[in-house]
C-alpha cells in the first residue's frame, strides 16, 4: 500500500506537471460478446448474513445492466458438510441457514449449478474456493488529525497497533463511525499485504482516513471511531487491487491494457467469493480538532 | 571461434574495361575521406570511397567528367582520359560554409541501388533541421518516425516501433554508448540535441554483425566533431528551450573540440496553467543536455576521440520531485596499421538512473532511486583483403549492472528501507563478416555473430510454480563474481545485392538477432520509471529471424530513389505481461511475465526526391504484427500494441529562394489497437466493466499535418553572424488525435458506456531563431 501511495504520488506529479490535455466523447460501437454470470458472495467469522448474490450481465444494455439469476442451486462445502444457500426472497440473493458462521482454517468451496448461463466450458456450473485465515488481534486503535489542505487531505487517520503474525497475510481495512460502516464502496476500501512488515509490531500505522470533506465521515467530539481489519486471502486481495485499478481508469503511460477484474470464480464468471475473518477495535474522539 | 568458408564462384571477365583506382583525401590533413563520392557524369553513375578513402571503378576507354564530392567539403569537377588502368589521388578542400547549407545538395550517387545493405535509412541532420517540429524542437527521433516501417508508439512520443517490434527492441547508440531512455519531458522530445549531431542511421533489419542485443533495429547517432580550421558557434533560441554549440581547434588543427548544451524553460509557462489547474501551484519542470567531443589526431595512423553526454529531466511539485537522465561516455582509439587494416578500440560507459523524493505527512518522507550502468569494451577491425573483399571482425563485452530499486523512508513507523535485488550480467559478442563483390553485378554480405550472456553474482534466483507464485521467497543467493546462468546465441547475417543495371537492383537478406535485456513496461510508449531486466533462469533470451527482399530503382539521374521492401519476422520468447501486472517495485518480477511467440510481416514503399529546390519523400507501409501467448487472451492470437496496418508519411521541403524554404509533413496511420468493454456489472457499490479480447478494437485513425517556414536573415558582406527564423505549426488543421480512450458511464443512462478520448494537442505554433558564427 505504501508502495502504491508512493508510485501514485510520482505519477500524479508527472501528470499534473506535464499534461494539460483535453477530452471529448467519441462514437464507438461496442458489442457484448456473451452472457456472463456475476457472483458476489461473502462468508465471514461473524454471526451475520452469509450470502451469495447471483446475477447475469444483460446483453440489452438499454435496460438494467444485470438481471438476477433465480432457481440456481448454491451449495458451500466446508470440508465436512454441504451448506445449501437459499434464495428466500426470490431476488437472486442466496442466504445461508441461520447460525452458519465461518471458521478459521476451513476451506470453503462454492458450487453453483442450474444458472441457465453457459460459461466458457459450455456448462452452466461455476465453482470458487477460499480459505479462512486467522483473525488479527488488534491491541488498540488510535486517531490523528492531519491537515494537508493543499492536497485536499484534511481529516482523521485511523491507526492500528498490533503484532503481525509471521506468515503471509493480506489485510483489508474498513472504518466505522458510531456503528455505521463508512467504507462500503470499492474505492473507500484499503488493503495491504504484509511483505514489508511481516512478523513485526505494527505501531500506529495509518490504515484508514476519514475526510472532513465528506459529510458522513466528518468527525465530531464524542464520536466512536472503529477500525476493522479483515484477514483476507490472496484472491480477494488481487480482486480488490484490480477492481480499484479498473474503476479509477487506466492511461497508456502507466496503466497497461485494461483487463477483466481478477476473480476466484471459474468458468468465465465475474465477481468475487470473499471468505475472511474480522477483528475490530474502537476509540472515542475526545475533542475534535477544527481547522 | 568463428569459421566460415569463402567460395569465389567465378572471375568476371571485363573485356575492354580499364580499372580506374584512386583515393580521396582531405587537402590539408591528408586524412582519407570515407564515403566520398566519385560521380561519372557521362555514365550518370559513380562509386564511393571505402574506409581508406580508396575507390575503384571500371571504365571503358574514353574521356570522362568526374565530380568528386563529400559532405562538408567543396566539390571538385575534373576531366580524365582513360586509356589504360589508372591511379589518381583527389584532394578536397573543407568548405567552411558547410553548416550554412540549408539543404543537402541533391545526393546524386547510386547508393540506394548499390549499397550492400537493405532496410537501412539514413537522414542527414541538415534535412531534419528543415522539418517542422513540435514546439520548434527539431528532433532526430521524430524524423525517424516518418520513415517507412517506423512508427511512433503514441502521440508525441520519442518511443518508436520498427517493423512491429517493441520500443525496447531498438538498440540506440550515441557514439557506441547505449542510451536506455531516449526521452525528455515524458517523451515529447528526445535526448538528441540536433546541433551536436552529425548523422543518424537506422537499420530496420539486416543489422551489421558488429552489433546485436536487440531484435528490431539499430539506431546509430553520431556526434559531430569539432571544426579543425577555426572557431565556430551555432545555436538557437526556441519556444521552450535554447541551445548553444561551440567548436574549433585547440592549439593546432590536430586537436578539435565540440561542446553543446541545451536547456528547456517550460517552467516559465507554468503560471499560465496554474489558473486552470491549482494542483500546479509550485510545480516546475526542466531538462538539459550536455554533449562534448574531443578529438586528437596523434599522427596519420592514430586518432583518439573522447565523447561525453549528460542529460537530466527534473519535475517538481509541492510535496514531491522526480528526476531522470542518461549519462554516456566513449573513449575510442582508431589505429590504422596500414592501408588495409584499421582497428577501432572503444571504452564505453553508460548509465540511466532516476530518483524521486516525496513527503506525504510532516516528518515523514521517502526517497526512491533506481539505476542501470554499462561498462563496455569493443574492438572492431576492418581488413581490406583485396579489391573484392572487405572483412570486418571484432569483439565486444559489456558488463551490465542493474540496480532496480531502493526505497528509503524517514519517519515511517512500518519500515525504513526496502531494496530490490541488484543483479549483474556480462554480454559478449564476437563477430566476423565479409562484403564480397562477385563481378560487377553481385555483392554478397555474410557474417556471423556469436553472443554470450551470463548472469553474474551477486544475485538472487527465484523459482516459480505453475501459477507463477514464487516457490521459496528467500531464493537462491549467488556470491559476487559467480556465473550462475549462461546463454549462447548464434546469429547469422546474410545479404545479397544483384544489380540489374546501373539504376536498379534487387536485394535480399536474412538475419537472426538475440535480445538479452528488456524493459518491464506496462505502457505502449514507456515511462521513465520502467526498469530494464535481463534474461535469467526464468526468462529466456528473445530471438528473431527476419527475411527481407527488395527492389531498388533510381530515376532521373539518381535524383529520385524508389524502393519496395517486403519482410517477415518471427520472434520467439516474446515477453508480454499478465493482466494487472505489477511491474514497479515487485521483488518477484519474473512472475508477471507471460512468454510466447510473435510475428510481423509487411511491405514498405519508399519514394525519395533529391532535387535542387525540392526534396523529401513519400512512404507507405502495409504491415501486420501479432502475438500468441498461451496465458494471454485465452491463448488466442491477438494483435500487438504496435500493429498499425496502414502508415503513410509525406515529407517535403521546398527552397523558395536563397533565403526562404518551406516544409511540410503529413502522417496517417491506422489507430492504435485497444481493449474495450463488452459489458458492465455492479459490485461493491460501483459498476465495473467486462472486457473484450485483448486489443480487439482500434482507436480512430491518426493523421496530422505540420508545416514550417525557414527564413534566413540577409547576408551582409563578410559578416560572420548568420541567422535564420523558423516558424512551425504542429498539427496545422488541429486534428484531435486520440492519445488514450477511457470508458465512462453515460450521465443520461447509467447502463450505457461512452467512449471518452483524451487528446494532447490541438495546433501548436512555435518560433525558433537559429544562428551560426
Amino acid at each position: 500500500m505504501i508502495k502504491n501511495i508512493f508510485i501514485n504520488i510520482v505519477i500524479f506529479t508527472l501528470f499534473t506537471v506535464v499534461l494539460s490535455s483535453c477530452t471529448e466523447v467519441i462514437d464507438m460501437e461496442f458489442t457484448t460478446d456473451f452472457e456472463r454470470i456475476v457472483v458476489d458472495g461473502t462468508i465471514m467469522d461473524r454471526d451475520t448474513i452469509q450470502y451469495v448474490k447471483l446475477s447475469k450481465i444483460n446483453l440489452n444494455d438499454e435496460e438494467d445492466i444485470v438481471l438476477p439469476i433465480l432457481n440456481a442451486i448454491v451449495v458451500v462445502n466446508d470440508g465436512e458438510n454441504d451448506i445449501v444457500f437459499n434464495d428466500i426472497n426470490n431476488n437472486g440473493l442466496y442466504i445461508a441457514p441461520k447460525g452458519f458462521v465461518g471458521e478459521y482454517g476451513k476451506t470453503y468451496i462454492l458450487s453453483i449449478a442450474k444458472t441457465g448461463v453457459k460459461g466458457i466450458d459450455g456448462s452452466e456450473n461455476y465453482t470458487a474456493s477460499a480459505l479462512m485465515s486467522k483473525s488479527l488481534t488488534i491491541d488498540s486503535a488510535t486517531y490523528e488529525f492531519i491537515n494537508l489542505s493543499h492536497m485536499r487531505m484534511v481529516g482523521y487517520n485511523l491507526q492500528c497497533w498490533a503484532w503481525d503474525p509471521p506468515v503471509r497475510n493480506y489485510y483489508l481495512f474498513k472504518a466505522w463511525k458510531n456503528g455505521v460502516h463508512l467504507t462500503d464502496t470499492l474505492y473507500e476500501l484499503g488493503q495491504s499485504d504484509d511483505v514489508i512488515f511481516n512478523g513485526v509490531y505494527i505501531g500506529g500505522v495509518n490504515c484508514q482516513f476519514l475526510s472532513d470533506y465528506k459529510d458522513d465521515e466528518y468527525v465530531n467530539s464524542g464520536d466512536t471511531l472503529s477500525l476493522e481489519i479483515d484477514n483476507i486471502d490472496k484472491a480477494y486481495f488481487d480482486y480488490l487491487n484490480s477492481a480499484q485499478k479498473e474503476f479509477m481508469g487506466t492511461n497508456p503511460m502507466f496503466g497497461g491494457p485494461p483487463a477483466n477484474v481478477i476473480t476466484n470464480v471459474s468458468n468465465g464468471a465475474v465477481g468475487i467469493f470473499r471468505v475472511y475473518s474480522v477483528s475490530k477495535s474502537s476509540v472515542i474522539v475526545k475533542e475534535a480538532i477544527r481547522y | 571461434m568463428v569459421l566460415f568458408s569463402v567460395t569465389v564462384f567465378a572471375t568476371e571477365t571485363v573485356l575492354d574495361k580499364k580499372l580506374f583506382k584512386g583515393k580521396v583525401l582531405d587537402k590539408e590533413t591528408n586524412e582519407p575521406l570515407i564515403g566520398a563520392t566519385i560521380y561519372v557524369q557521362e555514365l550518370k553513375s559513380g562509386t564511393a570511397t571505402d574506409i581508406s578513402g580508396k575507390f575503384r571503378i571500371k571504365l571503358l576507354s574514353g574521356k570522362y567528367t568526374l565530380e568528386i564530392s563529400y559532405i562538408g567539403y567543396k566539390s571538385k569537377i575534373e576531366s580524365i582520359d582513360i586509356t589504360d588502368d589508372m591511379y589518381k589521388v583527389f584532394y578536397l578542400e573543407r568548405d567552411s560554409k558547410e553548416i550554412e547549407d540549408v539543404l543537402v545538395s541533391g545526393k546524386r550517387t547510386d547508393e540506394n541501388v548499390a549499397r550492400a545493405s537493405m532496410s537501412v535509412e539514413k537522414i542527414k541532420i541538415q534535412q531534419i533541421r528543415q522539418l517542422p517540429a513540435l514546439m520548434g524542437e527539431v528532433d532526430v527521433i521524430k524524423a525517424i518516425q516518418l520513415l517507412p516501417g517506423v512508427q511512433a508508439t503514441s502521440e508525441g512520443s520519442s518511443g518508436f516501433s520498427v517493423r512491429g517490434g517493441n520500443f525496447d527492441q531498438n538498440l540506440i547508440l550515441l557514439d557506441e554508448a547505449q542510451i536506455y531512455n531516449a526521452s525528455h519531458l515524458m517523451g515529447f522530445f528526445s535526448v538528441f540535441n540536433n546541433d551536436a549531431i552529425k548523422e543518424v542511421e537506422l537499420y530496420k533489419g539486416d543489422i551489421p554483425a558488429a552489433y546485436g542485443g536487440r531484435l528490431a533495429s539499430l539506431l546509430k547517432v553520431d556526434v559531430a566533431e569539432g571544426n579543425g580550421e577555426k572557431f565556430h558557434g551555432r545555436g538557437g533560441i526556441g519556444t521552450i528551450s535554447s541551445r548553444l554549440t561551440l567548436e574549433g581547434p585547440i592549439i593546432s588543427d590536430k586537436t578539435t573540440f565540440l561542446v553543446s548544451g541545451r536547456r528547456s524553460y517550460v517552467e516559465v509557462y507554468m503560471p499560465l496553467f496554474v489558473k486552470s489547474n491549482p494542483d500546479l501551484e509550485g510545480a516546475g519542470l526542466f531538462f538539459y543536455d550536455f554533449n562534448a567531443k574531443l578529438k586528437h589526431k596523434i599522427d596519420n595512423k592514430n586518432i583518439i576521440t573522447l565523447n561525453g553526454y549528460k542529460g537530466w529531466d527534473e519535475f517538481t511539485q509541492r510535496s514531491a520531485n522526480f528526476g531522470y537522465g542518461n549519462t554516456a561516455s566513449t573513449l575510442s582509439w582508431m589505429h590504422r596499421y596500414n592501408d588495409k587494416i584499421l582497428t577501432n578500440t572503444s571504452l564505453v560507459y553508460s548509465k540511466y538512473n532516476y530518483k524521486t523524493a516525496a513527503s506525504i505527512y510532516e516528518g515523514e518522507s521517502m526517497e526512491w532511486v533506481s539505476n542501470l550502468q554499462d561498462f563496455g569494451l569493443r574492438i572492431d577491425n576492418t581488413f581490406l583483403v583485396n579489391e573484392s573483399n572487405t572483412v570486418k571482425f571484432g569483439v565486444s563485452s559489456t558488463y551490465h549492472k542493474f540496480y532496480p530499486g531502493f526505497i528509503k523512508a524517514t519517519g515511517n513507523p512500518l519500515f525504513s528501507e526496502f531494496e530490490l535485488d541488484p543483479s549483474s550480467a556480462l554480454e559478449w559478442g564476437v563477430y566476423a563478416s565479409n562484403i564480397q563483390e562477385l563481378g560487377h553485378r553481385l555483392t554478397l554480405k555474410y557474417g556471423l555473430r556469436f553472443s554470450i550472456f551470463q548472469n553474474i553474482g551477486p544475485g538472487t534466483e527465484y523459482e516459480y510454480d505453475d501459477n507463477y507464485q514464487v516457490v521459496d521467497s528467500a531464493g537462491v543467493v549467488h556470491k559476487s563474481g559467480e556465473v550462475y546462468n549462461t546463454y549462447f546465441g548464434i546469429e547469422p547475417r546474410i545479404g545479397l545485392v544483384y544489380r540489374l543495371n546501373s539504376v536498379s537492383s534487387v536485394k535480399a537478406s536474412y538475419s537472426r538477432t538475440n535480445q538479452y535485456i528488456q524493459l518491464a513496461s506496462n505502457s505502449a510508449g514507456g515511462t521513465p520509471l520502467d526498469i530494464w531486466f535481463s534474461a535469467n533462469n526464468n526468462v529466456k533470451p528473445q530471438l528473431a529471424d527476419q527475411v527481407a527482399i527488395g527492389y531498388f530503382r533510381n530515376f532521373s539521374i539518381n535524383r529520385i530513389e524508389a524502393s519496395i521492401e517486403g519482410y517477415y519476422k518471427k520472434m520467439q520468447n516474446t515477453i508480454d505481461f499478465r493482466d494487472h501486472a505489477e511491474l514497479l517495485f515487485n521483488p518477484h518480477l519474473d512472475g508477471e511475465f507471460r512468454i510466447g511467440e510473435s510475428y510481423s510481416y509487411g511491405a514498405e514503399f519508399m519514394l525519395r526526391f533529391n532535387f535542387e529546390k525540392f526534396n523529401g519523400w513519400a512512404s507507405y507501409t502495409l504491415s501486420k504484427t501479432k502475438r500468441e501467448i498461451p496465458e494471454i487472451n485465452n491463448g488466442n492470437v491477438y494483435v500487438s500494441p504496435y500493429d498499425k496496418p496502414h502508415d503513410i508519411s509525406l515529407v517535403a521541403t521546398y527552397l523558395l529562394n536563397k533565403r526562404v524554404s518551406l516544409s511540410a509533413t503529413w502522417v496517417y496511420s491506422t489507430g492504435n489497437p485497444m481493449t474495450a468493454p463488452s459489458g458492465r456489472f455492479p459490485i461493491d457499490n460501483v459498476v465495473l466493466s467486462v472486457y473484450s479480447d485483448r486489443n480487439a478494437y482500434r482507436m480512430p485513425d491518426y493523421h496530422r499535418l505540420d508545416v514550417g517556414v525557414t527564413i534566413k536573415t540577409k547576408e551582409r558582406g563578410k559578416r560572420k553572424w548568420n541567422g535564420e527564423w523558423n516558424f512551425s505549426l504542429y498539427n496545422a488543421y488541429g486534428r484531435h488525435n486520440a492519445w488514450t480512450i477511457n470508458f465512462i458511464e453515460d450521465e443520461n443512462n447509467p447502463n450505457k458506456t461512452k467512449a471518452e478520448m483524451t487528446y494532447l494537442f490541438s495546433f501548436i505554433p512555435s518560433i525558433t531563431y537559429n544562428f551560426r558564427f
